[in-house]
C-alpha cells in the first residue's frame, strides 16, 4: 500500500497505522518532494507529478501496489483552502491516470476527502447525507473537492475492477493534529457568533486513520461520511473544553483578519463565518452500516484540547 | 466491527427541556388567553411517528405552539414543528425557534424524526402563502404545494393526522402584505395597534379549538426511491379537502371569535 500525503500529520499516522496491521506487506509514505526539516523526511519516499503522473505509474508497478491511500486533500479543513482551485483535482486526475495504466496491479483506492464538500446553510438538514447533490458554488471552499471527488467517482465507473473509496473526513481534532475548528476551540478565548449556537462536528485523528485503513483492508467501494460519534452545540464544545468564549456581532471582518490576529483580538475567520452560523455535522449512518463505527465521541475529541 | 460508542448527552434538535421558560409561559396562554380544547384526540396514534398537518396564518403563529405543546400536554408524546429556513438567518431567532422545539423544515430533518425518533412533527402544508391570507380568507385553505408532506409520511412510514384549528387565524389577523428582499410579510392588525415589536406577541384573546381528524394511512412500503406524483397529489387535495370540510363545520357551530 502507498499512502500519498505521507508526510502529512495524518499521512504518517496512517502509514504507522498500516505498518503495524500484520497482513499489510509493505506500507509506504509519499510526498512529492522533501520537507525543509530533514527530520520530517524519515520513512518517506519522494515521486515528483512533474511533468506529469508517469512516473507515480511506474512506480506503482514497480513495487506492485495493490492499495493507494490518497490523504493529501485534507492538509487543512477543507483541504483545497490553501491550494489553488485546480490543485485537488489536479492531484486526483494524476493518481487516476497512474492507477488507470493497464499494467497497474491497483485495486484499491481510498480517498480521504472532507466535510467540507457540504454548505454550511441554513437551509440544509441538521445532519447531512451523502445523497445530498447540490455542488458547491463555484467559488466556495467545496468547490475543488468535489471536482476532485467527481473525477474518482467517474474513474470507479470506467474501470470496475477498481474499488474506489471516497472518504468525507469530519473537521480534524486530536493529537498534533488541529484543523481550523480544533484551533478556535483550543483558544483560551473562543469566539461565538452573537446569537447563532449552531451544531457542530470533529473527527478524532484516531478514528480518521482507523476509518481510512479499515476502508483499505476492506477494499471499500462508494462514498462514506466520516465523523467521530455524537454532535455537539457550539456553547456546549466550548464548555466541554473548559474555556470561556466571547461573542463576536455576526458581520464578516474578512478585510481586518490580519490586523485583528496581529493585535490577538479574537474574531471569527471568514472562511469559517458560515460554519459558525449554520454549523455542519455528517450522519455516518452509512459506513456504520458497512461494519465501521467510530472508537472515540465528540467529549473525547475535545479532551485533546482543554 | 468495532463496538459502537454511545454519543454524548446532547442537545441533538437544540431544544430546552419542557419545563423551560419558554414552554412555561406559552402553557399558560394556552390555558387562559386561547382557552384551547381539543376534539378526537383519540385519533393521534397511541405509538410511532407521525406528521401532523394543519391550517395556519398569521405573523407569529400560535398554531405551531398550539399543536405542539397540546399534543405533549394531553397525550405526553414528542411534538416537533418545522419551519422556514429563512428564520435561522436571523441572531437569536433560529437558537429560540430550537429551543422550542422547532427544527428547520428540510424533509431529513422530518423524515429523521419521524422514523427514527418516533416523534410527531407538526407542517403547515399552506407553506408560507399560509401567513400572509387577507382576512377575507380567513379559513380558506390555500393550496397544499406539490404534496411534499405525503412524500414525507410515505418515505418514513407514518400517518398524516390533519388537525383542524378555529381561532388561531383570529389571534393576529393580516390586514396588508410587506414585499421585501423577495419575501412577503404579513402586517397584522396587531402590530397596527401595538407597533411591530409588542404586535407580535399581543395577541387577541380568540377561543381556539382544535379537532383531529381520522389518521390518513398509506399501503407504499416507507423508503422507496420515488412515489407516483399523483398518488402525493391526489392524497394532498384529499387531506386539504377533508381540513376545510372540518373548517366550514367548526366556524358554522361557532357562536363567538371570542367564546367559541
Amino acid at each position: 500500500m502507498v499512502v500519498l500525503g505521507g508526510g502529512t500529520p495524518l499521512g504518517r499516522r496512517v502509514v504507522a497505522s498500516l505498518r503495524q496491521k500484520g497482513d499489510v506487506d509493505l506500507a509506504i509514505g509519499i510526498e512529492h518532494q522533501p520537507f525543509e526539516d530533514p527530520a520530517m523526511n524519515d520513512g518517506l519516499e519522494f515521486l515528483s507529478w512533474a511533468p506529469d503522473h508517469r512516473p507515480f505509474a511506474e512506480y506503482l508497478l514497480k513495487e506492485e501496489i495493490d492499495t493507494v491511500i490518497d490523504c493529501g486533500l485534507v492538509a487543512d479543513r477543507g483541504g483545497a483552502v490553501t491550494q489553488s482551485s485546480g490543485a485537488d483535482v489536479i492531484s486526483a486526475m494524476y493518481v487516476g491516470a497512474a492507477i488507470a495504466d493497464e499494467r497497474s496491479s491497483v485495486r484499491s483506492w481510498v480517498m480521504a476527502s472532507s466535510s467540507a464538500f457540504y454548505p454550511s446553510e441554513s437551509y440544509m438538514p441538521l445532519l447531512q447525507r451523502e445523497s445530498h447533490s447540490n455542488h458547491p458554488r463555484a467559488n466556495d471552499r467545496g468547490a475543488s473537492i468535489a471536482e476532485a471527488e467527481d473525477y474518482a467517482r467517474s474513474l470507479a465507473k470506467r474501470l470496475p475492477h477498481v474499488n474506489v473509496a471516497i472518504m468525507r473526513l469530519q473537521e480534524l481534532a486530536g493529537g498534533e493534529y488541529r484543523g481550523p475548528l480544533a484551533t478556535l476551540l483550543a483558544r483560551p478565548l473562543v469566539p461565538r457568533i452573537l446569537g447563532f449556537d449552531p451544531a457542530i462536528q470533529l473527527l478524532h485523528v484516531d478514528d480518521a486513520v482507523g476509518a481510512l485503513s479499515w476502508a483499505a483492508g476492506v477494499e471499500l467501494a462508494g462514498l462514506y461520511n466520516v465523523a467521530s460519534a455524537g454532535m455537539l452545540r457550539w456553547s456546549e464544545a466550548v464548555e466541554a473544553t473548559g474555556h470561556r468564549s466571547i461573542p463576536i456581532l455576526p458581520v464578516s471582518v474578512s478585510l481586518f483578519e490580519p490586523l485583528l490576529e496581529r493585535l490577538e483580538i479574537p474574531f471569527v475567520p471568514a472562511s469559517m463565518f458560515e460554519l459558525l452560523r449554520y454549523g455542519l455535522a455528517i450522519d455516518i449512518e452509512k459506513i456504520a452500516g458497512a461494519g465501521w463505527a467510530p472508537e472515540n465521541d465528540q467529549l473525547e475529541c475535545l479532551a485533546t484540547l482543554a | 466491527m468495532t463496538e459502537r460508542k454511545s454519543p454524548p448527552e446532547m442537545a441533538r434538535w437544540g431544544r430546552a427541556s419542557g419545563s423551560g421558560r419558554e414552554a412555561s409561559f406559552f402553557m399558560k396562554a394556552y390555558r387562559s388567553w386561547y382557552r384551547v380544547e381539543w376534539e378526537g384526540l383519540e385519533n393521534v396514534p397511541k405509538e410511532g411517528g407521525a406528521l401532523l398537518v394543519s391550517n395556519h396564518a398569521g405573523l407569529m403563529p400560535v398554531d405551531g405552539g398550539i399543536i405542539q405543546y397540546g399534543i405533549e400536554e394531553e397525550l405526553g408524546r414528542t411534538v416537533y414543528s418545522l419551519a422556514h429556513h429563512g428564520f435561522w438567518r436571523f441572531p437569536f431567532a433560529g437558537r429560540f425557534l430550537n429551543q422550542i422545539g422547532a427544527v428547520v423544515g428540510h424533509p431529513q430533518n422530518a423524515h429523521r424524526l419521524l422514523s427514527e425518533e418516533d416523534a410527531f412533527v407538526v407542517v403547515f402544508p399552506e407553506g408560507e402563502k399560509g401567513p400572509v391570507k387577507p382576512t377575507t380568507e380567513r379559513y380558506r385553505l390555500q393550496r397544499f404545494g406539490r404534496g411534499g408532506f405525503v412524500e414525507t409520511a410515505l418515505r418514513a412510514g407514518v400517518p398524516i393526522v390533519p388537525i383542524a384549528l378555529m381561532g388561531t387565524e383570529d389571534v393576529t389577523p393580516t390586514v396588508g402584505i410587506l414585499k421585501l428582499g423577495g419575501y412577503r410579510y404579513p402586517i397584522t392588525l396587531n402590530a397596527l395597534l401595538f407597533g411591530p415589536l409588542l404586535g407580535t406577541v399581543a395577541h387577541f384573546p380568540a377561543k381556539i379549538r382544535a379537532r383531529v381528524l381520522p389518521a390518513v394511512h398509506f399501503d407504499e412500503p416507507p423508503n422507496q426511491e420515488s412515489y407516483s406524483k399523483s398518488l402525493m397529489m391526489d392524497s394532498a387535495e384529499a387531506i386539504r379537502g377533508d381540513l376545510q370540510q372540518a373548517l366550514d363545520e367548526m366556524l358554522e357551530r361557532r357562536e363567538s371569535r371570542w367564546l367559541g
